[in-house]
């Protein structure tokens, strides 16, 4: 594995890598190699048990661990080297080539060499020690996609009671999956709503859950487990009040995880991440970055998008082609954020259509709704209105482990408890295939229960 | 016969020191911890600087120790292994009255014994430390001062004890000491022990102990400091230690690179009521703030990573310009070390064989044992040689599975920390081995993972893996 020189070496297996390595073999590059720190290829999907990845690129719903096993898919099918356990910690130029050092189970600490490289590590979540925010450090303080690796991979419960600090969507998903599993979440609060609306609406609204808008925690208590947070308007400390609270999550961004190219030496952009060009190519000729280390993405499937173009970018860099510039994004209405215009709309009984990309805002008018860019948003907003239906994404337990399931129809959103209820006490023997039907008429709701993810799913 | 010769009670900085000089000699010795690990109390937050000893007053046992002990880490430090820098530091004025606080302090140094100070102009200050406000007048430069991370040391120390025949018993609380004829009992919460001398280090409660012996005339309470935290990516922007001539109440905080990488500002300097109250405060965070961008305008808070708190023994009942730190033989057998605050670590080297000298002086038979030799400290994999790290690979791949990737840490160094002669038993016993989980994420990608190789590795529920104290398990149970 050493002794040979790549066409290219991915550097990262979430959505953006599996995309860029996946165009990468499709223009023609013959040795491809995808490093991935994780078990499994995915990166954070397999954790997103919820539904909604694909809705822009494939124009179907998919939970994040079937969005992860549809391009793991494609990675396999297209003939991609893959590496997995395996942290890259630093890249250097050498000759016409690059130097890559790596570290892994698999490998021990090698140097790998390749003609082109694809930067794609992600991002990380900011921490509360960021926000310099004053009190004690006890257990039960964790960023909000560490939460949802516990309850969703590890089956660990990571308290009882809980507030969510930062309106990002992670926070605003497992503000949902905390409810679900019987965690109280007393409060979201956050100095500004930054998640996308369909977020709020299906993770915050549907359970009816206190927000506080222009808020934060001014102070964390307790000694050795967290006993509570103080809060306050943001400006206005004076104005404190007290939550008791056993957990607290962080949902206030989400960072670039630039450090390889940082490290290097090489100066990061005004967003955060490594700057690129409009092919994904970096200042250094024959290095593209793509994904949420080059700037944090609202959805999967831009992510996907940019990072097949940083693979065909790639393959045109080694056989000496012009690159092909990406075309300028769409931006689509159901990538709204959950701004105040939004949240008044919505209050006063308007419905926001998620049957497209389109994402119209419909308010009520006569008998019905208007405002709507097609007939589908009339009609979906009068199905929201009378009786609104959800699909529901839980997890069951399976032989110790946890196995992510979904329901294969939106029930009524008065039957998602009772569903995720009795998924609690469903089980089934090994080996599940995915998407078989493992309970019928779940709860009663008229909908089946299907695997959503290969088994078995990564490890711990 | 005795259970010991000499029992140490406390694992902290001037125990461990003590252990460490003990354990060349042909004793039976054994250190007494109330806490689960070492380093819990002063030490856990310590700035990691070696202070030059300008500070204290001239002829001191502080202002000798600090000096004194200084010039003892070259040898301690490549004995253990460990690593330290010797950046220097810079004491810098703003205006007048200032700059005569600056000679001041010079002379007391001069008395002291510090050796190579000198005093800059402005310009040859921010020549040599260029995000140096353009309103400092001048600085005392002092090369002596260096940078050690306090833990390392710590477990070095207690480490080459333990390999030489040292017990430690953590979890023990000393509730009683009584003094024999020739020797103490010393009652614990685990059984009574008898030793033929005792050394109290318990810090906190190193007055509260000697108390059981003699009449206690000293008051000695919790002082709190607070800290902030700056990423590596500061790495090399501030170069020397920076302090301020000034204010009382501004002088004591300070900003340092520490031998990490990282950079500290703080600490704040605030009476509380007990030795529990380690929690920050918005009082405190904004005047590390205000000190450090009077030092250092264009200093990024934005690459704050987090703020901590930690402890010191302030003597209250001696005036300001009375204080020492107090070594001493309580009662015949039993010697106690008192007030040991800031520059204690510096001190420490010095303070720890003052300690056996008076040992010595009552009896205490110091045979050099011939099989002394010095433990190696654990060096994580990735900063391991390449030849050292083919072969720790084809030992156990999991050596080379990256888990921290801030920090550098893998699963195999987390296995071989568990293996060690001290081993930690919690996530921050883990954490401060080997720094995982302590840099930008704060753990946020690994902390869980390490729960995981935790209860592994310990055979314990993952809800039984705690953060530090009992009561701290980040697990409360399971999803389903």
């Amino acid at each position: 594995m050493s002794g040979m020189q790549y066409d290219l070496i991915v550097v990262g297996g979430g959505p953006a890598g599996m995309a860029a390595a996946v165009a990468a073999k499709e223009n023609g590059l013959r040795d491809v190699l995808l490093a991935e720190r994780g078990a499994a290829l995915g990166g954070v999907l397999p954790q997103c048990i919820h539904d909604g990845f694909g809705l822009i690129a494939l124009g179907r719903s998919m939970t994040g661990p079937e969005y992860a096993h549809h391009w793991r898919e494609k990675v396999k099918n297209a003939g991609v080297t893959v590496l997995p356990e395996t942290t890259a910690l630093a890249f250097r130029p050498q000759g016409d080539a690059f130097a890559v050092n790596v570290s892994g189970p698999h490998t021990g600490r090698v140097t790998l060499r390749t003609k082109s490289l694809v930067l794609a590590t992600g991002c990380r979540e900011r921490p509360l020690g960021a926000m310099r925010i004053p009190g004690s450090r006890p257990a039960g303080i964790f960023t909000a996609g560490a939460a949802q690796y516990m309850m969703n991979i590890q089956n660990y419960l990571p308290g009882r009671s809980a507030v969510i600090l930062g309106f990002g969507d992670i926070g605003l998903i497992m503000a949902r999956r905390l409810t679900l599993e019987g965690v109280h979440v007393k409060l979201i609060l956050g100095a500004e709503s930054s998640g996308l609306f369909r977020n709020y609406l299906h993770c915050v609204r549907d359970f009816s859950l206190p927000v506080a808008v222009g808020a934060t925690v001014s102070s964390v208590h307790g000694y050795s487990r967290l006993k509570g947070v103080t809060v306050a308007p943001v400006g206005a400390p004076e104005e404190h009040t007290y939550v008791p609270c056993d957990t607290l999550l962080v949902a206030a961004g989400l960072i670039p995880e630039a450090e390889l190219w940082r490290e290097g030496g090489h100066p990061l952009g005004a967003r955060g991440g490594i700057p690129v060009g409009g092919a994904m190519q970096t200042a250094l000729p024959g290095v593209f970055a793509c994904g949420n280390v080059v700037q944090i993405y609202d959805t999967v499937d831009e992510v996907s998008a940019y990072g097949a173009q940083a693979g065909t970018a790639a393959a045109d860099w080694v056989f000496g082609r012009a690159v092909t510039e990406t075309r300028a994004t769409t931006r689509y209405g159901l990538g709204r954020k959950m701004d105040e215009a939004a949240l008044r709309a919505v209050a006063d009984g308007a419905v926001f259509c998620m049957a497209c990309p389109n994402g119209c805002l419909l308010h009520p008018e006569g008998d019905g709704f208007a405002g709507g860019a097609c007939p589908e948003g009339a009609r979906y907003a009068a199905q929201e209105s009378a009786c609104p239906r959800r699909i529901v994404t839980t997890t069951v337990r399976v032989a110790g482990r946890l196995l992510p399931v979904r329901t294969d129809r939106p029930v009524p959103l008065t039957q998602v408890q009772a569903v995720v209820a009795q998924c609690r006490t469903l089980t089934c023997t090994p080996p599940v295939a995915m998407g078989a039907v493992i309970a019928q008429n779940v709860a009663g709701s008229g909908a089946d229960l299907v695997v959503s993810a290969p088994y078995p799913e990564e490890g711990v | 016969m005795t259970d010991y010769d000499v029992i140490v009670i406390g694992a902290g900085m001037i125990g461990s020191f003590t252990a460490y000089r003990l354990s060349r000699y042909d004793l039976r010795v054994l250190v007494l911890e109330q806490a689960g690990d070492l380093g819990e109390g002063a030490a856990k937050a310590n700035s990691g600087i070696l202070y030059p000893g300008f500070h204290p007053r001239g002829g001191s046992l502080k202002g000798i120790s600090c000096v004194q002990g200084n010039r003892m880490y070259d040898d301690i430090c490549a004995e253990l292994g460990i690593p330290m820098r010797r950046v220097g530091s810079l004491y810098v004025a703003f205006q007048p009255e200032g700059e005569a606080l600056m000679l001041e302090k010079m002379e007391k140094g001069k008395k002291s014994g510090v050796p190579g100070m000198r005093v800059l102009s402005g310009d040859e200050s921010r020549a040599i430390e260029p995000m140096l406000s353009k309103n400092v007048t001048k600085a005392l430069y002092a090369p002596t001062t260096a940078l050690i991370s306090p833990f390392t040391l710590i477990l070095a120390l207690a480490q080459s004890a333990c390999h030489n025949g040292v017990s430690f018993q953590f979890d023990t609380k000393v509730t009683g000491l009584q003094p024999l004829r020739d020797g103490a009992l010393v009652q614990t919460s685990a059984g009574e022990l008898r030793a033929d001398y005792v050394v109290n280090a318990a810090g906190e409660e190193a007055d509260v102990l000697e108390g059981l012996v003699r009449p206690q005339e000293l008051v000695i309470t919790p002082r709190r400091g607070q800290f902030y935290v700056f990423d590596k990516s500061l790495n090399g922007t501030v170069k020397h230690v920076l302090y301020q001539a000034q204010d009382s109440d501004e002088g004591g905080t300070l900003l340092a690179p520490t031998v990490e990488g990282n950079l500290i500002a703080g600490p704040t300097s605030e009476n509380v009521p007990s030795y529990r109250h380690t929690a920050t405060t918005a009082a405190g965070l904004a005047h590390i703030e205000r000190v450090a961008k009077k030092i250092l305008p264009d200093l990024d808070f934005k690459q704050v990573i987090t703020n901590f708190a930690g402890m010191r023994t302030n003597i209250v009942n001696v005036e300001k310009g009375q204080k020492d730190f107090i070594l001493r033989e309580s009662v015949p057998r039993i010697f106690s070390a008192l007030g040991i605050k800031n520059p204690g670590m510096t001190s420490a080297p010095y303070l720890s064989a003052r300690l056996l000298e008076l040992l010595a002086a009552r009896g205490l038979p110091l045979h050099p044992k011939p099989t002394y030799n010095t433990a190696p400290p654990l060096i994580p994999f990735l900063q391991e040689t390449p030849a050292a790290q083919a072969a720790l690979f084809h030992a156990d791949p999991r050596n080379a599975a990256v888990i921290c990737r801030c920090e550098g840490v893998t699963v195999g160094d987390i296995l071989r920390a568990l293996q060690s002669p001290i081993p930690p038993k919690t996530i921050n016993g883990l954490k401060k081995r080997l720094r995982i989980g302590m840099g930008r994420c704060q753990g946020g990608f690994c902390t869980t993972r390490v729960i995981a190789v935790l209860s592994r590795a310990l055979q314990c529920r993952p809800e039984e893996v705690q953060k530090s104290l009992r009561g701290s398990n980040p697990v409360k149970g399971r999803v389903k």
